[in-house]
């Protein structure tokens, strides 16, 4: 199912005052696609998708279902979550604590008056699906964070929905569990090839798991994009700094003209910019700007004839096969990802960058 | 490790005193309903095991106590019912709707609870009368349900504020209505509550004197305790053996329903339901 959001607004009224929790979000999402909705804590992601499910009514705007309206505040139409058919697996996964796993799995369809048999086998090939057959007779008290959340994802597939609506599901699981569990989850959606959406703050779940991805802000888009395009072409800092782990690297610079080429100044030393580039220096509103570079495409002791600057090793993290370096360059700090070899503090390094990875952002405030 | 020893030593020493304190009139009364010549405080020493103060409670026709018990069990069951689904429906109001003053109506309906009621049964007589109500179970389940709604309706808010919103949610999202929240998610998993309010409403009406004396006149409406406490007028003398055979049988489905109920009633409330 297509879904398509028209300047959808959410505003919420409280004592102290209103909060715009979605402000004027347009956004087309096709038949079976995998999105994600990628921001900070409230920014208003479950408000997002509270809208969608029906159980919050837009302020402004239409939710529309294929060709069909389901929410609209100007026309006045608002379908109930029951109408719109779509599963959710909550921030919390809130199971019902007083039924046993099989009727937890069982709610929506008993509710529906399917017939006994049928039930019977949904329960058991969903349960299936997700290892929990040997849970069946539990309830959610007994069960770890992990079964519980595989309870919640198996009552939403257990019919078929239009839209599977999935906020945060793997916060509550262990590195190890997430990883594992991302995996199957990507799996299942496309078997099921049924259009999700997926709430989350962690920008790796969100790379890993969306055929594409909203950054929001404010509850608003800041930018629509596939996993590489966000890498490669952030829009603005806020989208440079989510994306990407650890974050680029971002310093205050001013650009200069000069033979046809620009260039900033780093350290005491000049880089020429890329000439594709040269449309979005143009664009910028003055010649300060910011810099963005990110720690992998900065690097150490290079062999080949680019240029290089001096930086100074402040603290060092290793990570395994690679090592995270913080350096320091004139006023800038820095932190770059170079595979291990032998650093030592306060070391003087040659430091180099890659011209083509640079990116230019104008300065917000 | 001794000062562990000391304090479980001192937590019994405190439970045998309080279970001592709180059980000894009731076995003074099962005793004295047991002995053959009951007088009000017969030296324990002196008393002949007989069952014939049962026997005679139970058998005679002029003492209605059968009918006492009825009628006792009749409105103290429709009382506990009809207060769990009143104040259960206010309960899920109170705590679902964004209800404009909503602490003002919980606070208004406990102030109004506080007038001590004497202070009603002489008004409550007259309507009753007026309606035509004096002497049926109507006339008792009405205020008994009025008198412990209020009580009832803090409990069960309290239960229900504890009962996470996404529950709801995931029951909205799953296709029910808001009626069949109430009744598949938000009753069963309050279960603990409901419980206790029934048995608390139970309690009560079967217990309450003053408009079970007021509202009254023969064993067609007449409650356990006001008919055993007129047991004396039928006789001239004070029947000790009966009162306290009637007595101990009137306890028998209160001690029951305690039994059966309070392993419901302690148990957790949404253990397992979110995360954490
Ligand atoms: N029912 C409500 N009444 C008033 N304000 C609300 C309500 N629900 C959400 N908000 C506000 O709207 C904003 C967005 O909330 P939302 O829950 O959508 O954030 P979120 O992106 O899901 O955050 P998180 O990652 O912490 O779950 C927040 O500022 C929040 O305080
Ligand atoms: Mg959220």
């Amino acid at each position: 199912m297509n879904l398509r959001l028209v300047e959808l607004t959410k505003r919420f009224f409280s004592k102290h005052g209103s909060i715009l929790a979605v402000n004027d979000v347009n956004l087309e999402i096709d038949s079976g696609e995998f999105f994600v909705l990628l921001g900070p804590s409230g920014c208003g992601k479950s408000t997002m998708l509270n809208l969608i499910a029906g159980l919050e009514k837009p302020t402004r705007g239409e939710i529309w279902f294929d060709e069909t309206l389901v929410a609209s505040a100007s026309r006045r139409v608002f379908l109930p979550p029951k109408e719109r058919n779509v599963a959710m697996v909550f921030q919390s996964y809130a199971l019902y604590p007083h039924l046993t796993v099989f009727e937890n799995i069982a709610f929506p369809l008993r509710i529906r008056r399917t017939k006994e048999q049928l039930i019977k086998e949904s329960v058991q090939r969903v349960a299936s699906m997700l290892a929990i057959s040997e849970l069946l007779d539990r309830k959610p008290a007994g069960l770890s964070g992990g079964q519980r959340q595989r309870v919640a994802i198996a009552r939403a597939i257990v019919r078929k929905p239009n839209i599977f609506l999935l906020d945060e599901p793997l916060s509550n699981l262990d590195a190890q569990l997430r990883a594992s569990t991302r995996g199957e989850l990507k799996n299942l959606q496309r078997n099921l090839g049924v259009t999700t959406i997926y709430v989350t703050h962690d920008q790796i779940e969100a790379m890993g798991l969306g055929d594409r991805i909203a950054v929001l802000k404010d509850g608003r888009i800041v930018q629509i994009g596939t996993p590489d395009e966000l890498y490669e072409n952030p829009v603005n800092p806020f989208v440079a700094k989510f994306i990407g782990s650890p974050p680029m690297n971002l310093f205050k610079a001013s650009i200069n003209y000069d033979k046809g080429s620009f260039f900033i100044t780093v350290g005491n030393k000049k880089i020429k910019l890329p000439d594709n580039k040269a449309e979005r220096i143009m664009s910028l509103k003055s010649k300060d700007c910011l810099i963005g570079i990110r720690p992998e495409h900065i690097y150490i002791n290079p062999s080949g004839a680019e240029e290089t600057l001096k930086g100074k090793i402040t603290s060092i993290e290793p990570l395994g096969k690679d090592v995270l370096l913080h350096i320091s360059i004139g006023e800038n700090k820095f932190t770059a990802i170079t595979p291990k070899m032998r650093f030592e503090e306060y070391e003087i390094v040659n430091v180099g960058f890659d011209p083509e990875r640079i990116h230019v952002f104008e300065i917000q405030d | 490790m001794i000062e562990e020893k000391f304090k479980s030593v001192i937590i019994w020493i405190g439970c045998v005193l309080l279970v001592v304190f709180c059980l000894t009139p009731f076995l003074y009364m099962i005793l004295i309903s047991l002995s053959s010549s009951p007088d009000f405080l017969t030296k324990l020493g002196q008393i002949e095991f007989s069952f014939k103060n049962y026997y005679s409670v139970l058998s005679s026709k002029s003492l209605h106590f059968i009918d006492y018990l009825r009628n006792s069990l009749i409105i103290s069951a429709a009382s506990a019912f009809f207060c769990v689904i009143i104040a259960g429906l206010g309960a899920y109001s109170i705590t679902r709707l964004a209800l404009p003053g909503k602490m003002l109506i919980l606070f208004f309906v406990l102030a109004v609870s506080m007038f001590p009621q004497i202070s009603l049964v002489g008004y409550l007589f007259k309507f009753m009368s007026s309606i035509g109500w004096i002497n049926t179970y109507f006339a008792l389940i009405f205020p008994y349900v009025a008198w412990i709604l209020p009580l009832s309706l803090w409990i069960l808010v309290s239960y229900f504020a504890q009962i996470p919103r996404d529950l709801d949610k995931a029951a909205l999202i799953d296709g029910c209505t808001g009626w069949q929240i109430l009744r598949k998610v938000i009753f069963p998993v309050a279960a603990p509550g409901i419980f206790s309010v029934s048995l608390l409403s139970f309690i009560f009406a079967f217990n309450e004197f003053m408009f079970a004396l007021m509202l009254t006149i023969d064993y067609h409406s007449r409650t356990i305790p006001v008919g055993i406490a007129l047991f004396q007028g039928l006789h001239g003398e004070i029947p000790w053996g009966n009162i306290m055979a009637g007595s101990a049988i009137a306890v028998i489905p209160v001690v029951l329903l305690t039994i059966i109920f309070q392993s419901y009633i302690i148990q957790g409330l949404t253990r397992g339901s979110i995360k954490g």
